[in-house]
């Protein structure tokens, strides 16, 4: 089957999101825990192969690396009752097993060292692909393995596999809490220069935003990690819908990317999802039309990235792509658009054409949902900088005082200099000011300052 | 007008003079005699009555009151007649009229009552049927006229009779009665009062035998056939010593013996033509000549006979084959089914007789096409050598064109009882029959056979236009109709899967299945990327295999995959691959019947699409080495100016295509395909599916521009699509060149690096640097070039989308503001 993804699940955030993540698809393909196809589930009309291999008649196994330097998540993986989905060879676990310790640069350099056993599982992996179309890579920023060692696989994926998409579902600090990981900031800096130079999407998960949501939206006052990442998994298996459900369109990554992705570097991404709704609360959410999805999905308070609201700023949307699932007339979606338009209720970049692109895709026939219609908004829009710029703050301050540095010198990119920071911080930077400059008339004749 | 209501005695000679003129029109001798005799009349009755009569409730109140100490009965007749005769437009001086009648009464004792009511029956007939009463007239008139047509006495006489004046109206109403009333006492008087004038050299028994000659065609010694061979006109040299009035009742009487040489003609002449309906009709014809003969056998020339008792024997039959004649008249052309048309307009006759005469006739023509009709509805068999049926049968080669082609309605053969939808559930009735047996082999028990049958055992030919059997006939094929439509949509659907056909080729040559035609995209490309000579077909038919194979396609029906094949249109010089490939679907059996005739438009759609998607697929790929060019030559940073302008023409180009295709999709293609699954459930004949379908095809035509009102702009769009071809020449070569220029570059570096300082000579130094200007020059150029390509994008599309925003097509607007959602393109309309 053509235009396979290989999922690469990295550090305890990676493998939690990824668990639920797979969790999720074998629900909706109807695959048992143990990767057997259930018998309601033998006609259907998916493809599981983009993101499964088929090892016998009804055995499907994730195309899935579980990577980890310490234990504990994936031996929670392997105690559960999904421990036979997936194929032990591509689970990898560090033996030293004692970890990152929070610190990129210790991540780095042991993903750097573990760089041969790591590959040769996804090179096993993509020669097992009849036509790759590229890999997801799910992991936090902020932390030391999904970071560091994240960081450091980006890079050598993209020396092995230059032509293969790489896609990230990247999970970013929340910074309404005061975070044990004081190196957070340089964590985060690093990770964001691999990010914009090597990856090809980022869908950023603002842990921010999502926790906001939680609370606020979905009442839950002390959101588990399990709840946040069903929110995660639900954004992660929507935005797939399109390539495991074909129809006339986006049946590939890079036919979903395309659209949404103007430059090279502007490839960050927000998500949005209406309704939101937990197992416990699902009558609240009234009788939803097209339209109201659609104008939901504009609103800030339904968008998983928290952006500061500067009203003054010429920010905008680069891109929109509303993938909508569940019983929609295709004829409304059209009275919609029209709708939004005439209320401006999206603002959008100056330079060239843009508009709300909609996808209507199949829902799985296996999971039932209290919503007649759902959506899931992919987009790009200019005001993600204000993220970066926050990083680039944070970052700043700690620089200032020179704090924590003493773990990052004890590796060897940073032994003589400091320079791998500062070039990052240039990089970012870079890539705010080019969104910056995506929201002027004149983009077309920008150029990066950076040499 | 109003003045001839005024009663004015002094007109009343001057009508007596006009009434005699018009009755003698030829001998004045004859005039003057009868002018005398009128005025004798007129005197005698008014000296009976003193008073003259002006008003007429006082003549109506007489002769209530003559009538009265009759009989009650006829006084009630009266009442009635004269309820008919105020009613009547025709006569304007009743008066004048009844106070005439009246006195002729009085001075009549015998028998007053009888010759009034009769007088004033025969006024009413008069209006009623205006041109019967004329034709009587006019055949006293047939001397004069030369002519053998009926029709053309008739509308002679229909036009005598509306331009008439009033005056002329009362003098042929008073022409009229006086007629009638001098065949009521001819016995009596007429021949008395004659024979005190003129005497007779001829007896009517001479004449009776040349009357009873000229009844059956046979000229005599004072009946002559006329030159139309027809007619007859009095001999000039024997007849001369023939009273008036003789002449008179034998125009009368021959006015029979041209009906009958006029029907025996038509028989003579369409005898020998072939045609079931025509021969129905002559059989009918023949029929009621014989009859004629039985009556003429008993007219025996002996004393009892007599002119007059003739032409009482002979009044029903004349009448009768007054309007035989008539219709004979207008079946002369017609054969079939509108020889029925023409014999069941008479139907609608108001005269009870013409009525009669017609059913009968109807009956016997309608026989034929009855006896068609059972066995189409029965077997689907038409056996119709002389295409007198309305259902013909066309002589078809191919199978999928039976239902199309084959049977056709013959609008001419439809009787007019018979309503063009009728006709056609008829003729969907026997048709489904064929398809069902020939296309489907199908041999089950058709459905309502026993119904039609029953039908056709208990009733008979009249039940086809006869009103009160006519309904539940009709109803009764009616239901036949849906239940074999019905049997027809049901093996359609349950057995050749019509449903699933219409997915298949909704999934394969309309694009549905988005990740096979994804993965056929890939494979074909470097093959149709050839010239069109240098391509295999079994080449391509390996790639549609393993595509098929690999794709979710592999899960589609056997059937279907079977059916999908590819096609390499006809081609000329320069043409490469993707100019002649198509997929097709082959459609045989049954289902071809529908789908036969669609699929060039099919392979229309399949091409337009097709281009669509394959415009997408170059761009992806352009959008795949964008981005690994980024990181492949991130260190090339001279590549970034030009590369930026390419990233945001190439996205502009992708909003495009994307954005066309989500227009496509939703609006064209889904929409249609919902109607069209409303119509394919509520269809309740295989025709309403066809046309379902054809609708469908139509408004996808309509929605991706292929329509012929849409050409403009669609070759506008193959415009934007052609650009898109162009730029990725431009970004190969650019590609190309970064490739060399990083690898010499590379290897220069390495050179620097691992050898002494020293050791780089000024020549290395200086093939660098000028290697670099070229490059550097190259890129300049390109870029000038991509900035220049970007500019004539920008106006071609803002073209087409002022193209699109003033189309009469609301969906095409909608596309134009879907396309420029962010005003980006700054339309001037």
């Amino acid at each position: 089957m053509p235009c396979e993804m290989i999922t690469l699940q990295l550090g305890q955030c990676g493998n939690q999101i990824g668990f639920e993540f797979w969790k999720r698809l074998c629900m909706e393909h109807g695959i048992n825990p143990e990767g057997i196809l259930e018998d309601f589930a033998t006609e259907g009309i998916d493809r599981k192969d983009v993101f499964f291999y088929q090892a016998d008649d009804e055995h499907y196994i994730p195309r899935a690396v579980l990577l980890d330097l310490e234990p504990r998540v994936i031996n929670t993986i392997l105690n559960s009752p999904y421990s036979k989905l997936y194929n032990q060879e591509n689970v990898f676990l560090s033996k030293n097993g004692g970890g990152a310790g929070n610190n990129w640069a210790s991540g780095y350099s042991q993903g750097d060292k573990l760089n041969e056993e790591i590959f040769d599982i996804i090179d096993r992996e993509a020669d097992g692909s009849d036509s790759l179309e590229g890999f997801v890579l799910c992991h936090s920023i902020a932390g030391g393995t999904g970071s560091g060692m994240g960081s450091n696989i980006l890079e050598k994926l993209s020396d092995r596999f230059p032509k293969k998409l790489v896609q990230t579902y990247s999970v970013f600090p929340n910074l309404d809490e005061i975070s044990d990981v004081v190196v957070q900031p340089y964590n985060s800096l690093l990770t964001l220069k691999r990010l914009t130079e090597v990856a090809d999407s980022v869908v950023v998960l603002d842990n921010t935003a999502l926790n906001r949501i939680a609370a606020d939206r979905l009442k839950i006052q002390n959101p588990t990690f399990t709840q946040i990442n069903s929110l995660v998994s639900t954004i992660m298996s929507v935005s797939t819908t399109t390539l495991r459900y074909p129809s006339y369109m986006n049946n590939d990554l890079l036919g979903l990317l395309a659209p949404l992705i103007p430059t090279p570097r502007l490839h960050f991404l927000m998500t949005g999802y209406t309704p939101l709704s937990t197992d416990t609360d699902e009558a609240s959410v009234r009788k939803t039309t097209v339209l109201d999805v659609m104008r939901r999905l504009l609103q800030p308070k339904n968008m998983m990235v928290s952006t500061a609201q500067d009203r003054s700023s010429q920010h905008c949307f680069i891109s929109i792509l509303n993938i909508i699932q569940g019983e929609v007339d295709p004829t409304q979606v059209h009275k919609s658009l029209q709708r939004i338009r005439e209320r401006k209720l999206a603002q959008f970049i100056p330079w060239g054409p843009a508009s709300i692109q909609v996808a209507l895709s199949r829902k799985s026939p296996y999971v039932s949902t209290a919503h007649r219609v759902s959506g899931l908004m992919l987009a790009n829009h200019t005001n993600i900088s204000s993220l970066f710029d926050r990083a680039l703050n944070q970052y700043d301050k700690l620089r200032k005082r020179e704090a924590f540095l003493d773990q990052f010198r004890k590796e060897e990119m940073f032994k003589d200099n400091l320079d791998e920071l500062d070039s990052s911080r240039e990089v970012v930077q870079d890539l705010v000011d080019e969104y910056i400059a995506a929201t002027k008339e004149d983009y077309c004749s920008y150029s990066s300052k950076l040499n | 007008m109003h003045s001839s209501e005024v009663r004015d005695d002094s007109n009343i000679p001057e009508l007596v003079l006009k009434l005699c003129k018009y009755l003698a029109p030829d001998s004045g001798l004859l005039q003057s005699k009868l002018t005398g005799i009128a005025f004798q009349w007129l005197t005698q009755s008014s000296n009976n009555q003193e008073n003259v009569l002006s008003d007429e409730p006082l003549v109506v109140n007489n002769i209530h009151e003559l009538l009265s100490s009759r009989s009650s009965k006829d006084v009630e007749n009266f009442d009635l007649l004269y309820s008919s005769l105020s009613k009547s437009g025709i006569i304007r001086d009743r008066t004048t009229l009844l106070s005439f009648l009246y006195r002729i009464s009085l001075a009549h004792h015998e028998r007053p009552l009888r010759s009034l009511c009769c007088k004033l029956d025969k006024l009413h007939m008069k209006e009623l049927r205006g041109s019967k009463a004329s034709v009587q007239r006019s055949v006293n008139n047939l001397s004069s006229i030369d002519s053998n047509s009926v029709r053309h006495i008739f509308e002679r006489n229909d036009r005598k009779f509306t331009e008439t004046t009033t005056a002329s109206t009362l003098a042929r109403a008073n022409s009229q009665a006086t007629t009638i009333s001098s065949a009521a006492w001819s016995h009596h008087d007429i021949p008395s009062s004659s024979k005190a004038s003129i005497c007779y050299p001829v007896t009517e028994q001479e004449l009776l035998h040349d009357v009873i000659y000229s009844l059956q065609g046979i000229q005599g010694k004072f009946l002559r056939k006329n030159l139309s061979g027809f007619g007859y006109k009095l001999d000039p040299k024997t007849s001369k010593p023939l009273s008036h009035i003789q002449r008179s009742l034998l125009e009368r009487i021959v006015g029979t013996g041209l009906l009958h040489n006029q029907l025996r003609q038509f028989c003579e002449e369409h005898e020998k033509q072939s045609g079931l309906i025509c021969q129905a009709f002559i059989a009918t014809l023949n029929n009621e000549l014989s009859e004629y003969y039985k009556i003429i056998a008993i007219l025996q020339p002996n004393s009892e006979m007599t002119l007059r008792r003739v032409l009482f024997i002979l009044q029903d039959h004349r009448t009768r084959f007054e309007w035989l004649a008539h219709i004979a008249e207008h079946c002369n052309d017609p054969k079939g089914g509108a020889l029925i048309t023409a014999v069941h307009g008479f139907l609608q006759h108001g005269s009870k007789v013409v009525q009669e005469v017609t059913r009968k006739v109807l009956e016997a023509v309608c026989n034929p096409l009855y006896i068609m009709l059972s066995r189409w509805l029965l077997d689907g068999e038409i056996n119709d050598p002389c295409n007198e049926f309305f259902i013909e049968a066309k002589h078809v080669i191919l199978a999928e064109r039976l239902w199309h082609d084959k049977y056709i309605v013959r609008k001419s053969m439809v009787p007019s009882f018979m309503s063009m939808k009728q006709a056609k559930q008829i003729l969907a009735s026997g048709k489904s029959i064929n398809f069902l047996k020939q296309v489907c082999k199908d041999g089950g028990q058709l459905p309502g056979r026993e119904a039609l049958q029953k039908l056709f055992n208990t009733t008979s030919a009249d039940a086809l236009f006869a009103p009160e059997q006519s309904i539940e006939f009709h109803l009764t094929l009616e239901t036949v109709y849906k239940e074999t439509s019905f049997r027809v949509l049901d093996l359609l659907k349950n057995k050749y899967n019509i449903y699933e056909h219409l997915q298949s080729l909704r999934r394969y040559l309309l694009l549905g299945q988005g990740d096979f035609i994804r993965h056929l995209l890939e494979l074909l490309t470097p093959e149709l990327n050839k010239p069109a000579d240098a391509i295999y077909g079994h080449t391509l038919s390996a790639i549609l295999e393993s595509a098929i194979r690999v794709t979710n396609a592999q899960y589609e029906d056997e059937d279907t995959l079977k059916r999908l094949n590819i096609s390499f249109m006809s081609h000329s010089i320069g043409d490469v691959g993707w100019d002649v490939f198509s997929l097709v679907y082959n459609v045989d059996g049954p289902i071809g019947t529908i789908f036969q005739t669609t699929m060039p438009t099919y392979q229309s759609l399949f091409g337009a699409l097709w281009k669509a998607k394959r415009t997408e697929y170059v761009l992806a790929n352009m959008r795949r080495q964008q981005i690994s060019m980024a990181k492949l030559f991130r260190k090339v940073r001279e590549l970034n100016p030009v590369m930026h302008i390419i990233h945001i023409l190439t996205s502009k180009m992708i909003h495009f295509i994307h954005q066309t295709q989500y227009y496509f999709l939703f609006e064209v293609l889904e929409c249609s395909w919902a109607e069209l699954q409303t119509q394919f459930n509520k269809a309740e004949c295989l025709d309403d599916i066809i046309m379902g379908h054809n609708s469908f095809l139509e408004s996808i035509q309509r929605g991706v521009l292929i329509d012929t009102e849409s050409r403009q702009l669609f070759s506008h769009l193959i415009s934007i699509y052609n650009f898109v071809v162009n730029l990725e020449s431009h970004q190969e070569a650019i590609y190309e060149a970064a490739s060399c220029e990083y690898e010499a570059f590379m290897a220069y570096k390495r050179k620097t690096e691992d050898t002494e300082r020293f050791e780089i000579t000024n020549e290395l130094e200086a093939a660098a640097k000028l290697r670099i200007s070229k490059f550097h020059q190259f890129l300049n150029t390109t870029r000038l070039k991509v900035k220049s390509t970007v500019q004539t994008y920008d106006i071609i599309v803002t073209k087409f989308l002022e193209l699109l925003a003033c189309s009469s097509n609301m969906k095409l607007q909608l596309l134009s503001v879907r396309l420029s959602f962010n005003n980006f393109y700054k339309l001037s309309c």
